[in-house]
């Protein structure tokens, strides 16, 4: 990688673009239309954030860089809502590496759980699906899926109040000690989605925690039987061979490939990729060799994204878990998923200093979520630096061999310095007739492949 | 731009002279003779001394500390103009507003600066199915936290420079369009051959080879009629005055150009990059408003020395010169003659 021809390239992007906002094309008045300038802008932020993510140029340097050519715009007075500058002057995450990683801290303990508890609120009751109890040193938290029972939330209670009422969850063990339970996640209608707080964490000597809904009936966690989280059994674990940018690339494939079911989001999520690879090949990050910008050419034509911009042709080949993905989505009937929570409970092996523990799976109105928490994710995750995607982009084939792409549930979903939970959506979404399945997990510099037994008890 | 005459780069220049208000009138600011004067302030550096003490600066004292901070600000060339259409309409209820916003670092929202700039986020969609997502960006106000990252002293410090370098740049683009093609000049000169960071020039050749390619490529589709976004500039190092190649045809001719960074001071910040059909490449020898120059009818063909001349009146906000062949028109033998050897251009 060549940091001179990455800070070339996005100095000349910034030039053209702002050439094209100075000199719009025939009809479009200058500085009326946002899109004269908002388009060759974004050209500049996309290919500053891939060429940032991939480490060919510093991020104080492309922010110093985009901020110039945005104040550049904005100065001539074209649009100053559209011109924004997109970074935040000093507000750069520095390099993320491995000396960046959190201490050492003893692994997360992880129990499943797997029953359902009922709760009663001032908004309304229903259902909580408890999948498991990860301990960790100075948090405790119980991934849950929550079903509101129907007619029983207050008309706007969804709107208002995005959290389920939980105020009347309990949490006591059998010292007698109260805790916090503060849950946090989000509405995912009909119900809710995320973990519940327990805080403050059980102490190492509590023998059971019991989590009461303010409905009769309880839920008793043995906490005896909390341990570490049992090692998912490992297929195969290592360095990363692929290069930054192919990754990078790799990353905007799946999470086209995610939105693949809604073909506007597909190419909104898609927008760019021309501009990305133009960054990286000019930048030297990406081989003019390399097979990757044909066959992202090609997923994008085959979801009929044809203005892609990807200079090239389209690959003939794809790899077996693209295909997998696509040809999904290319079914006239796909078949139905039926919904399903299902029991969880690995650790992953240590990468890249991160420790990552499968805690739950549900399936909701079509839709799959895998339930994770991480220690020292913020470091060991490639593209947190102003990345063009979010850091996650793992792989999940099941036991049909059928492939599923992983990715973060919310773009905007922030992972924490530190530990906290993640959920990552499963596309296509498993059902509970699918037993097992292998995740490829990637970090920045490592990767490894689990096998995921998927123990479905509820059906919520 | 070794091997051709060496004098300054402003004597292609004339004096040129704009009001600013100052206390409570006007007062004016001139560049003249390659210097940026104040007469109203005679003494400025006791005015400055005066402050330093506590006492108020006056407005044209400011302009002028500005002036000498980013006489060799790469940021200038970033933000300024382009060519002589390219208007960069700074007011001075521009600055007023900058100065009325000085509410702490809290309110600085950009490191280039601009009134128009307001720190927002780019739209990122709640759901990963409703819609773009945009680079990683962090709330206003919001800092990262972890080890190695810069404490809050630090990032007040950060801000504060950012928040004065804004107001400088609004200041300087405010006196006006002659003034920022003079201020371009003198940041490129300070660049060029000779010039005080000449030796950093390779630790910066990016900004520099956008600078130029940003202000040649305009200049050139008015010369060729070619696409812009065809155009590659990048810094001529060594002697002579540079190098022009066309290839291809049609929409797909694509010009590649070697010029030192002094043209973009010598040249191009004196409105003289393109005249009667000629680009520019050289100036051999000028003195408002006459200048002797090298110019290149097409690419390919040997520069040729043209007598050009001004007309118009550049001294006033608002009027650029017009340069035309004062002698030596197209189709002289001067320049049908044999091409002399790259980067030894005829200097006589």
């Amino acid at each position: 990688m060549d940091s001179e021809r990455a800070e070339r390239h996005l100095r000349l992007t910034g030039e053209a673009a702002l050439r094209r906002a100075l000199t719009p094309p025939l009809g479009a008045a200058r500085g009326r239309s946002p899109d004269v300038v908002t388009h060759p802008l974004r050209r500049l932020q996309w290919a500053a954030a891939a060429l940032t993510a991939v480490g060919a140029v510093d991020a104080r340097r492309a922010e110093t860089i985009a901020d110039e050519f945005a104040t550049a715009l904005s100065l001539r007075q074209l649009s100053p809502a559209a011109t924004r500058p997109m970074f935040r002057t000093g507000l750069v995450s520095p390099a993320g590496g491995p000396g960046a990683a959190a201490p050492a801290a003893p692994p997360p303990r992880v129990i499943p759980v797997g029953r359902m508890l009922r709760f009663r609120g001032d908004n309304g009751s229903g259902e909580l699906y408890l999948m498991s109890l990860v301990v960790t040193g100075d948090q405790a938290a119980v991934p849950a899926l929550a079903r509101f029972r129907p007619g029983e939330r207050k008309a706007g209670a969804f709107l208002r109040q995005p959290y389920p009422a939980f105020e009347a969850m309990t949490a006591a063990d059998d010292q007698g000690t109260t805790y916090q339970v503060v849950p946090v996640g989000g509405a995912m209608r009909p119900g809710w989605t995320g973990s519940l707080n327990i805080v403050p964490a059980p102490p190492a000597g509590a023998l059971w925690l019991e989590l009461s809904g303010g409905d009769p009936g309880s839920v008793r966690i043995d906490l005896g039987a909390l341990a570490a989280a049992a090692a998912a059994h490992a297929v195969t674990a290592g360095p990363l061979s692929a290069p930054p940018a192919e990754r990078l690339l790799e990353n905007m494939v799946q999470h086209t490939l995610a939105a693949a079911e809604f073909p506007a989001m597909a190419r909104d999520t898609a927008d760019g990729v021309g501009d990305v690879v133009a960054a990286l090949t000019a930048a030297g990050a990406l081989s003019p060799f390399s097979a990757m910008p044909g066959q992202l050419a090609t997923v994008c034509e085959r979801l009929g994204i044809t203005d892609h911009g990807i200079a090239g042709r389209p690959a003939a080949a794809l790899p077996e878990p693209w295909l997998s993905v696509l040809a999904c989505y290319g079914r006239r009937h796909p078949p139905a998923i039926r919904d399903g929570v299902a029991a969880v409970a690995a650790g992953l092996p240590g990468m890249d200093g991160a420790q990552i523990t499968l805690a739950g799976l549900h399936t909701l109105r079509g839709q799959t979520f895998l339930h994770v928490f991480g220690r020292g994710l913020a470091q060991a995750l490639p593209s947190q630096r102003l990345g063009a995607y979010p850091p996650f982009g793992w792989w999940l084939r099941d036991d049909a061999s059928h492939w599923h792409v992983v990715v973060q549930r919310h773009w905007e979903q922030h992972v924490a310095d530190g530990e906290g939970p993640i959920e990552l959506r499963v596309v296509p979404p498993l059902g509970p007739e699918t037993g097992s399945g292998i995740l490829f997990v990637t970090t920045r510099t490592e990767q490894a492949s689990v096998r995921v037994p998927l123990a479905w008890w509820a059906t919520p | 731009m070794t091997g051709l005459p060496r004098e300054p780069w402003w004597h292609a220049l004339p004096t040129m002279e704009t009001w600013i208000p100052c206390g409570d009138g006007q007062h004016p600011i001139r560049w003249e003779a390659g210097r940026l004067r104040l007469p109203a302030h005679p003494d400025a550096e006791g005015e400055l001394v005066f402050a330093a003490l506590g006492g108020a600066k006056a407005a044209c004292v400011e302009v002028a500390e500005a002036w000498h901070r980013h006489a060799d600000d790469l940021a200038v060339l970033a933000l300024g103009p382009r060519g002589p259409a390219d208007r960069v309409d700074v007011t001075w209820n521009d600055v007023t507003e900058c100065r009325s916003g000085w509410n702490g670092p809290w309110s600085v929202t950009g490191r280039a600066g601009s009134r128009a700039i307001v720190h927002g986020h780019p739209r990122l969609p709640a759901h990963p199915q409703a819609g773009r997502p945009g680079p990683r960006v962090r709330p206003a106000g919001s800092r990262p936290a972890g080890l190695g990252r810069p404490g809050p002293a630090a990032w007040r410090e950060d801000l504060e420079r950012a928040q004065a370098q804004r107001l400088d740049m609004l200041l300087l683009l405010a006196l006006g369009h002659p003034f920022q093609m003079v201020l371009s000049g003198l940041v490129a000169a300070s660049w060029s051959d000779g010039g005080a960071r000449a030796a950093e020039r390779p630790a910066h050749r990016p900004a520099l080879e956008a600078a130029l390619t940003g202000r040649l490529a305009p200049a050139a589709a008015g010369w060729l009629g070619i696409d812009p976004d065809q155009v590659d500039a990048c810094p001529h190092e060594g002697t002579g005055w540079g190098h022009l190649e066309l290839t291809g045809t049609g929409a797909a001719r694509h010009l590649l150009a070697r010029l030192p960074a002094g043209w973009l001071a010598a040249v191009w910040a004196c409105g003289l990059a393109v005249a009667d059909g000629h680009l520019i490449v050289a100036v051999q020898r000028a003195a408002w408003p006459d200048a002797r120059v090298l110019a290149v009818r097409a690419p390919g063909r040997a520069p040729v020395p043209l007598h050009i001349r001004a007309t118009g009146n550049t001294g006033s906000p608002g009027h650029r010169a017009h340069w035309e062949i004062a002698s030596g028109r197209a189709g002289t033998d001067a320049e049908t003659g044999p091409a002399p050897p790259e980067g030894e251009a005829d200097p006589s």
